[in-house]
């Protein structure tokens, strides 16, 4: 069985701006693998693993897992994808504080249809394949962080699924216990088994088969300036795209804009010559939050991070507020921009 | 479909345990919400099982009343006493007797009001006593056995004394007041200055034609008449007891709300792993029925302990008793729509969120 995932594009609106943390995504992997999807925190990690548990739906693309079509699954199909198909770890473990840890494991089997005996055989196996037979009877504030989430590995691999998501499967774990969970990880993706890791954690890359970095590789060095010419309502840059370049105005007017949902858009700040804007992304290594457009005719000239620095000096810390890309933009003499 | 909802009852029950300190305390507080419902419920039933009592006691077929009475008690229209010749003379009517009804204290040193009723001493619309004897002179009384006096005692009505001769358990009109009985003569010194004036007719038999001025009424009307001094206080009661189960589902509903939205993230890891939104419906509603359920079981076992220290006849009908239950859980279940709409439409991406 592959997973093949063609032009996914996931969307979704935050405080009525448009956010697009997965755009344009090529990935395949196959059965026996163990893939790990790598980036820092809002990059899109668990929306993905989300869209892949049947949980969101993407804008656009595919999702295939054999011949599942998981972006068209809806109603039982969906419910039963979830049940038999696709096992999840949550970061937060999420196991049910009142039931024990055999329950934990037991409730999802018996609500997918499994007899009560059989469940109960079934999670008993999988507690022991996860060491922790001795903790059936126990309630997850009894265990540590590390046993919770062999638990919830457990509870996840119940259905014996042959896709296992795990998000930030070493969050909030000690080192002692971050080695059991990737044994057990490492263990999982074998056979008919595919296990997708979405992680910031750079000691899970010895154990994964395939690494996908869902942050593009910014340039962080020093280059030549960049000179751009745009023609009139021309783009520079999209909102929630990524880009290593801060600019400066030399002729005419650029057009900060937000994408709102429903297609419109909220025109954030107009400036002119002498202003700079978009530092923010990459400096923080965040997409664009607002697009750029060309009011008129434009011309503007780009800078790396490290070139704009030595062109300014340091960047006064109000100035690379959040919404930076959005409302700020100063002159290169130090007069703040309007907003 | 049966595994799934046997797993879902375990859940359901082990959150319950979970919870247990809330879920005691508001499962008690709705306990004693329905516990009072059911007292209620009771004292209002007692106006009715004690007055049936009283009516029964006087073996009568029917009244005979001043025309345009509304009854032969509360709603008296007084009547000449030598009209009831003129009633028994009637081919229809095989006895009949003269009644007088007054409202009086007994005692002096911290009075106590009782129903006087004024009658013959023997024949139709004369109580028979349970203990000791009937009416044979003046001077002489009946008396309910609520109030604290045996045969053979001296017993003050409206000051003036009163041998007793017999007592009638459990004989009580108009919210527990208790009932006596003296002679027509004693009672018309009492009530009428002496006068030869009555309040109504007690009857066996149907009247085929009634001398003017006078009308027949059923013992069902008569009864209505007895009951019209506390269809206010009913009236009081039945709103308080409706005010009351809003009370108790309001606790109820308060506590699955809670529940429910302490759980939503447990509802979003149940959704995200398979579990129907029906099944989590299940869930909530098997806890809404089952407080309500031992609430309402508590609170059946409380009003039994509470209802014989109440002043007034507490009679619980076996109507409330089998209604409670379903009464309860509809309650509970309609106090708790808002927590079951949170549940049910609960998105299981909240699974993915931190906490």
């Amino acid at each position: 069985m592959q997973l093949d995932i063609r032009d996914l594009t996931i969307e979704y609106s935050s405080g009525g701006y448009v956010v697009r943390p997965v755009s344009n995504l090529n990935l395949t992997a196959s059965t026996g693998s163990l893939v790990l999807l790598l980036g820092p925190s809002g990059c899109g990690k668990t929306t993905l693993l989300s869209c892949l548990g049947g949980i969101l739906t993407p804008k656009q693309g595919t999702m295939r897992l054999g011949d599942i079509a998981i972006e068209e699954l809806s109603g039982n199909a969906l419910t039963e994808y979830r049940r038999h198909t696709v096992g999840i770890v949550f970061q937060a473990m999420n196991l049910v504080p009142s039931l024990t840890t055999l329950e934990n494991v037991m409730v999802p089997l018996c609500r997918g249809g499994m007899p009560r005996r059989e469940a109960r055989t079934r999670a008993t196996e999988l507690l022991e394949q996860v060491g922790l037979a001795e903790r059936t009877h126990h309630r997850p504030g009894a265990l540590s962080g590390g046993q919770q989430q062999r638990v919830a590995i457990a509870r996840a691999l119940g259905a014996d699924p042959p896709l296992l998501l795990a998000d930030e499967p070493t969050a909030h774990l000690d080192y002692i216990q971050v080695e059991g969970v990737l044994k057990l990880l490492r263990e999982l993706a074998n056979g008919d088994r595919l296990v997708v890791v979405a992680t910031h954690d750079q000691r899970m890359l010895p154990i994964a088969d395939r690494v996908v970095e869902l942050v593009p590789n910014v340039e962080r060095t020093s280059r030549a300036p960049e000179r751009v010419t745009l023609a009139a309502g021309e783009v520079l840059f999209r909102q929630g795209s990524w880009g290593e370049l801060i600019y400066e105005i030399e002729e005419g007017e650029m057009e900060i804009v937000g994408e709102l949902e429903g297609g419109r858009e909220e025109i954030h700040n107009v400036l002119g010559p002498g202003w700079y804007f978009g530092e923010a992304g990459p400096i923080f290594g965040l997409p664009r939050s607002a697009t750029a457009r060309a009011r008129g005719g434009a011309v503007v000239v780009g800078y790396t991070t490290s070139a704009f620095r030595e062109r300014v000096g340091p960047l006064p810390i109000e100035r690379i507020a959040l919404d930076a890309d959005v409302v700020a933009g100063a002159t290169v003499d130090g007069d703040a921009a309007g907003g | 479909m049966s595994r799934a909802r046997s797993m879902t009852f375990l859940s359901a029950m082990r959150d319950l345990q979970w919870r247990r300190r809330r879920v005691i305390i508001a499962a008690v507080g709705a306990a004693l919400v329905f516990s009072i419902t059911l007292v209620l419920a009771g004292v209002s039933n007692g106006f009715d099982v004690e007055t049936d009592d009283t009516m029964d006691r006087f073996g009568t077929d029917g009244w005979v009343v001043g025309e345009g009475a509304a009854g032969p008690f509360i709603g008296q229209k007084p009547l000449p006493e030598a009209l009831v010749d003129a009633v028994r003379a009637d081919p229809g009517i095989t006895d009949a007797n003269p009644v007088i009804f007054s409202r009086k204290t007994v005692g002096t040193d911290s009075p106590e009001e009782v129903n006087l009723f004024g009658a013959a001493l023997d024949g139709v619309g004369v109580p028979a006593p349970d203990d000791g004897r009937g009416l044979e002179a003046v001077g002489e009384i009946v008396v309910s056995g609520e109030l604290d006096y045996d045969v053979g005692d001296e017993i003050l009505v409206s000051e003036e004394p009163f041998e007793v001769v017999g007592t009638i358990s459990e004989w009580t009109a108009v919210a527990g007041v208790p009932n006596v009985m003296i002679t027509i003569e004693d009672a018309q010194r009492l009530s009428f200055l002496d006068q030869p004036i009555i309040s109504a007719i007690a009857v066996s038999g149907d009247p085929d034609a009634l001398p003017d001025g006078l009308e027949f009424m059923s013992d069902d009307v008569a009864r209505e008449d007895l009951l019209r001094a506390v269809e206010n206080a009913r009236a009081g009661i039945n709103l308080v007891g409706f005010l009351l189960w809003i009370v108790a589902g309001t606790i109820i509903g308060s506590l699955l709300y809670l529940s429910a939205l302490e759980r939503m993230h447990d509802f979003a890891v149940f959704k995200a792993t398979g579990t129907s939104s029906v099944v989590v419906l299940v869930d909530l509603v098997f806890q809404a029925v089952f407080i309500a359920l031992v609430s309402a079981t508590i609170g059946m076992i409380v009003a039994a302990l509470v209802g014989p220290r109440f002043p007034t006849p507490v009679v619980i009908p076996l109507r409330s008793l089998v209604s409670l239950p379903l009464v309860a859980v509809a309650v509970g279940l309609l106090a708790s729509l808002a927590g079951l709409r949170r549940a049910v439409t609960v998105d299981p991406a909240v699974a993915f969120n931190k906490a």
